[in-house]
């Protein structure tokens, strides 16, 4: 029987799984194991009886890591005799150790030992498996916390949060560990239900996504994307597993795109350009508000294909291939058709397609600009048929390169050479320019020039060229008028400007410079004139007619006259020789003069309609010094008494009166005032105050060219006429750009300048010597003392070859006068009078019968020659600057003229400019 | 030193001035020439290195010199004349007739 129930007992345990076992304490302390199953064998390969004596077999198959704590576990239950549990590791016979789980009851046995009855489990897989499921939770622990987003278990049942991140926990500035257990709401909507909250009316979704603002404790709101479903565990509860992300930054973002696209469809709807934008099929996604009310259509219409119906059928083919090829090369490109306007009108357009990338460089498709371009198109139509129709050559360059642009087919018919062949070069070497030909004008300069062709024909042309800004940059447009056939007229003529020029020049000379008013006072004068290209009009006119008895006077005239060309000069020539008629002809009053002047010009037949001439005339009285003057469409000149500058004739005043020559019968009026010694009056061409126009685009007007003079003065009250003169020029011309009056006389500037300035010289302090020269001998003594007293004052004026100069006039002159005058009388005296101001001059005076300096014949001329005597007044014209006879010959003036006095302090011309009119 | 010297070398006669020929000295000029042994002359030297000046009297004696030389088949040469004087020369056509070095 009790094998019986021994061996169901050991059935029994063979077919259990683990080892079934009973583990014994000894009253001695020792252990064994009385029973275990065969399963005990198969797993230590100890034989059962060995574990029945004694456990140790057992206790060594522990793992080491393992004993202290086993035994532990043992002894504790052997004390509270409480069940035994506990897990260690075995060593299997094959060398590799399994976990068990033994779980034992202890009894106590009569004989005081303690026997545990239990079972060993494998739990080897069961620990892999926790262990693993351990891993995996701190894993999934570790992810949820790295997690940006906020991620929130709540239990649906009682609305607790079973589980929250630490970034969910952020959301709502809380750490996790507070927010555990609270209600969702509490955490999520600081005590209000949401209207999104899932506790709410919409919680019946088993999967929601939306937006909502989470509330912080301090108010503030949180955008969130929330994303929650719920989720059921069989056997547990169900559950809310909601996911909260951070959206500001894609609602900043959102916003900011908002804006962009804002600002984008502003700027592309406010643009006047046709702008369209396609996609990476190329097909058209929209179109700027100026395209839509072009074509008249809705964005609908015009879209993907829809734009082409507006294309010109002749152009539609093109248009789809340019931007076909242009498609797959992924290439910009431009193209140029023709589109239906809203009216029903075909425009030209220039259409520019650039392609669109993304950060990445992927292809986003075409945005692109367009221009209508129709009125340029036919504004080149048009200057092509003005260009082809226009008779001279035109030559359109860059102005800074000088690079042609373009050229008509008369220019490419002048050169000779194809209109392609020009562009591209510089016109420079196609035209020269002849030196000193410029046409003045105001907008619009002028010269003439010549073009050699390939095949050595010279072709002479006249230029006008002006600039204009195109396009932000300068554009030079020169026409060439072909005047070979007009150069051969006149070369053949031989009618040349230069000799027009000195015909003029010599109609005028000679023209006095040191007059002798009497009375110690000697009037100097001062008349330049500078001709525009040598072929201006201006001209001055002096006339000295000091021995008139009964009523000496000094004429002066300053004149311009209209036009720039050669005939101009003619009729400059006319004037002048009508004027000096009158002049000559009659002691008419100035006024008298004038009014025939007039009628004269105007009734002779030389004058056009359009032509006239200004000019400002003055008449002094030797013997009053009353100046009589008038300005007859002419500058004002200015007097210079004691520091001031007065205009004569002042505006409104008599003496202003118009042009001469323009219409016969004209009154003209007169207006005088006595002069007194010091007096300097300039009288000037409107070419000096227009000077400044060409560079600067400014005039000075006579008030303020009166206020410049005036400031000269009040910097040099004691400056000579003539150095004013230099002064007022060299002020004028440097501000203007300009070149005047430099030692070839040239003038850059668009107009003649002339300048008539006179001034009453006292002569109370000039040296002076009274000779009675008894013989040849103290004659030449005389010459010799007073030269050596002159010489060295007249070298530190800076006068040249002084002592040449000034004995050929004293020898000369006082040989003439005591030979030939007083017949070598001793009684008679001889003056001599020397000063310096404007100029240096030298005055000898005798007395006889006097002659005519003009009716001495020119030693030079062959048969005078051999001559033994009669070059006397040959030398003394030759070695002085200026030299005026008076008094029936009996006397003269030599004067030298200085060279041009140093640079002095000058005003800034940009001051008078500005200041305001009195 | 005398204001004007003369030498006689051969065939050729030199007049040297060394002040300003003025009416005086123009004088004094042809007496010194006057006194030369003309009908041999057939090179007149004029040195005029130290003559700063000349007056229309100077000139005119130097022409009364030219007439009687060349009369004798014989040439006038100025020499040293300066700056002032050679262009003088020159504008009077003086050079024309005398050989200005």
């Amino acid at each position: 029987m009790e094998q019986a129930w021994s061996d169901r007992l050991r059935r029994l345990t063979a077919a259990a799984p683990g080892i079934a076992y009973e583990f014994r304490r000894n009253p001695d302390g020792s252990y064994c194991l009385p029973f275990a199953s065969d399963r005990m064998y198969e797993f230590f390969g100890i034989p059962i009886e060995l574990l029945a004596e004694d456990a140790q077999h057992a206790f060594n198959r522990v793992h080491p890591e393992d004993l202290p704590e086993l035994m532990r576990s043992i002894q504790r239950s052997e004390r509270t005799m409480a069940p035994w549990r506990h897990e260690f590791r075995l060593r299997h016979q094959k060398g590799h150790y399994l976990w068990f789980l033994g779980q034992s009851i202890p009894t106590k046995d009569p004989d005081g030992g303690i026997t545990w009855r239990g079972f060993l489990l494998d739990v080897t897989e069961f620990r892999k498996l926790s262990e693993t499921l351990r891993d995996r939770d701190r894993f999934l622990a570790n992810l949820l916390e790295s997690l940006p987003v906020g991620v929130v278990v709540i239990r649906k049942q009682d609305e607790r949060v079973v589980l929250i991140n630490a970034a969910g926990a952020a959301m709502v500035s809380h750490s996790a560990e507070q927010l555990l257990n609270m209600r969702c709401r509490d955490v999520l909507c600081g005590g209000r239900l949401s209207k999104h909250c899932p506790f709410g009316e919409s919680a019946s979704e088993a999967a929601h996504q939306d937006e909502l603002l989470l509330v912080q404790p301090d108010g503030t709101p949180i955008p969130v994307l929330r994303q929650f479903r719920t989720y059921s565990i069989p056997g547990d509860q169900d559950y809310y597993l909601m996911v909260f992300t951070d959206i500001r930054e894609r609602k900043r973002l959102e916003t900011a795109l908002r804006d962009s696209e804002s600002r984008y469809r502003e700027l592309a709807d406010s643009i006047p350009a046709l702008v369209w934008i396609s996609g990476p099929d190329g097909a058209c996604v929209d179109f700027n508000r100026t395209w839509l009310e072009f074509r008249g259509r809705t964005l609908e219409q015009e879209k993907e294909d829809g734009w082409l119906e507006g294309v010109h059928p002749d152009d539609r083919e093109r248009v789809t291939a340019t931007y076909r090829n242009a498609l797959q090369a992924r290439a910009p490109f431009v193209m140029t058709y023709r589109l239906l306007r809203h009216d029903g009108v075909y425009r030209w357009i220039e259409d520019h397609g650039v392609p669109r990338l993304d950060t990445e460089g992927n292809f986003l498709g075409y945005a692109g600009g367009c221009m209508d371009i129709t009125d340029r198109q036919e504004a080149q139509a048009y200057l092509e048929a003005v260009m082809a129709g226009v008779q001279a050559g035109v030559f359109v360059s860059d102005a800074r390169t000088d690079i042609l642009i373009d050229v008509n087919n008369e220019a490419a018919r002048l050169a000779e050479q194809p209109r392609d062949s020009l562009v591209g070069r510089s016109w420079r070497d196609i035209i020269t320019r002849d030196r000193g030909s410029d046409h003045p004008g105001a907008e619009e300069r002028g010269w003439d020039g010549q073009i050699v062709t390939p095949k050595l024909h010279l072709r002479r042309v006249r230029v006008r060229e002006t600039v204009s800004a195109v396009g932000g940059r300068d554009i030079l447009v020169q026409s060439a008028m072909d005047i070979t056939d007009l150069h051969h007229l006149l070369s053949s003529q031989q009618v040349d400007i230069a000799l027009a020029r000195q015909l003029l020049d010599d109609v005028v000379r000679p023209m006095p410079r040191h007059v002798n008013l009497g009375r110690d006072l000697s009037l100097f004068v001062d008349a330049r004139v500078w001709p525009c290209a040598k072929a201006g009009g201006d001209h001055a006119l002096v006339r000295n007619f000091g021995d008139l008895i009964g009523s000496p006077l000094t004429a002066l005239a300053l004149c311009d006259q209209s036009g720039h060309e050669v005939n101009c000069v003619l009729r400059g020539i006319y004037t002048t020789l009508t004027l000096d008629t009158i002049l000559r002809g009659s002691r008419r009053t100035l006024q008298d003069r004038l009014e025939l002047f007039n009628s004269l010009l105007e009734l002779s037949g030389v004058f056009r309609e359009e032509d006239f001439v200004t000019g400002w005339f003055g008449d002094i009285d030797h013997d009053t010094g009353i100046l009589t003057y008038a300005a007859c469409g002419h500058p004002p000149a200015f007097l210079i008494r004691e520091g001031q500058v007065a205009l004569l004739p002042d505006a409104g005043t008599p003496g202003n009166n118009g042009p001469c020559g323009f219409l016969a019968g004209t009154a003209f009026t007169t207006a005088a005032l006595r002069l007194l010694p010091g007096d300097r009056v300039i009288a000037f061409t409107d070419g000096l105050a227009e000077m400044p126009y060409r560079n600067r685009k400014q005039r000075f007007t006579a008030p303020m060219l009166a206020r410049l003079v005036q400031a000269i003065i009040d910097k040099n009250p004691d400056l000579p006429v003539s150095e004013l003169t230099d002064v007022l020029l060299a002020t004028i011309t440097t501000f203007s750009g300009e070149s005047v009056g430099g030692p070839n006389g040239d003038n850059s500037s668009a107009d003649d300048v002339s300048i008539l300035a006179f001034e009453i010289e006292s002569l109370t302090q000039a040296r002076q010597w009274i000779l009675h020269p008894g013989s040849d001998r103290e004659l030449a003594q005389s010459v010799t003392a007073i030269a050596r007293e002159l010489v060295p004052l007249w070298e530190k004026q800076g006068i040249r070859s002084p002592e040449f100069r000034l004995r050929s006039v004293l020898e000369e002159g006082l040989s003439n006068i005591w030979i030939h005058g007083h017949r070598k009388s001793p009684d008679i005296p001889i003056r001599v009078r020397a000063w310096v101001r404007n100029d240096c001059v030298l005055e000898l005076a005798g007395a006889g019968e006097g002659f005519e300096p003009e009716r001495v014949p020119d030693p030079r001329l062959p048969d005078r020659i051999l001559a033994d005597s009669g070059r006397g007044i040959f030398m003394i014209r030759r070695a002085a600057d200026f030299l005026d006879w008076f008094d029936a010959g009996r006397a003269f003036r030599a004067a030298f003229r200085r060279p041009a006095a140093p640079a002095i302090p000058v005003p800034d011309p940009m001051e008078i400019m500005t200041f305001p009119v009195k | 030193m005398s204001q004007i010297s003369t030498d006689v070398s051969g065939n050729t006669a030199t007049i040297r001035v060394s002040v300003a020929i003025d009416g005086d000295v123009a004088e004094q000029m042809k007496t010194a020439f006057s006194a030369l042994p003309l009908d041999k002359i057939k090179l007149l030297v004029l040195d005029f290195s130290a003559v700063p000046f000349i007056g229309s009297a100077g000139l005119g004696k130097l022409l009364l010199f030219y007439k009687r030389v060349s009369s004798n088949g014989g040439a006038i040469e100025v020499r040293g004349a300066s700056r002032e004087l050679q262009e003088l020369f020159q504008e009077l056509r003086l050079d024309l007739l005398f050989k200005i070095v």
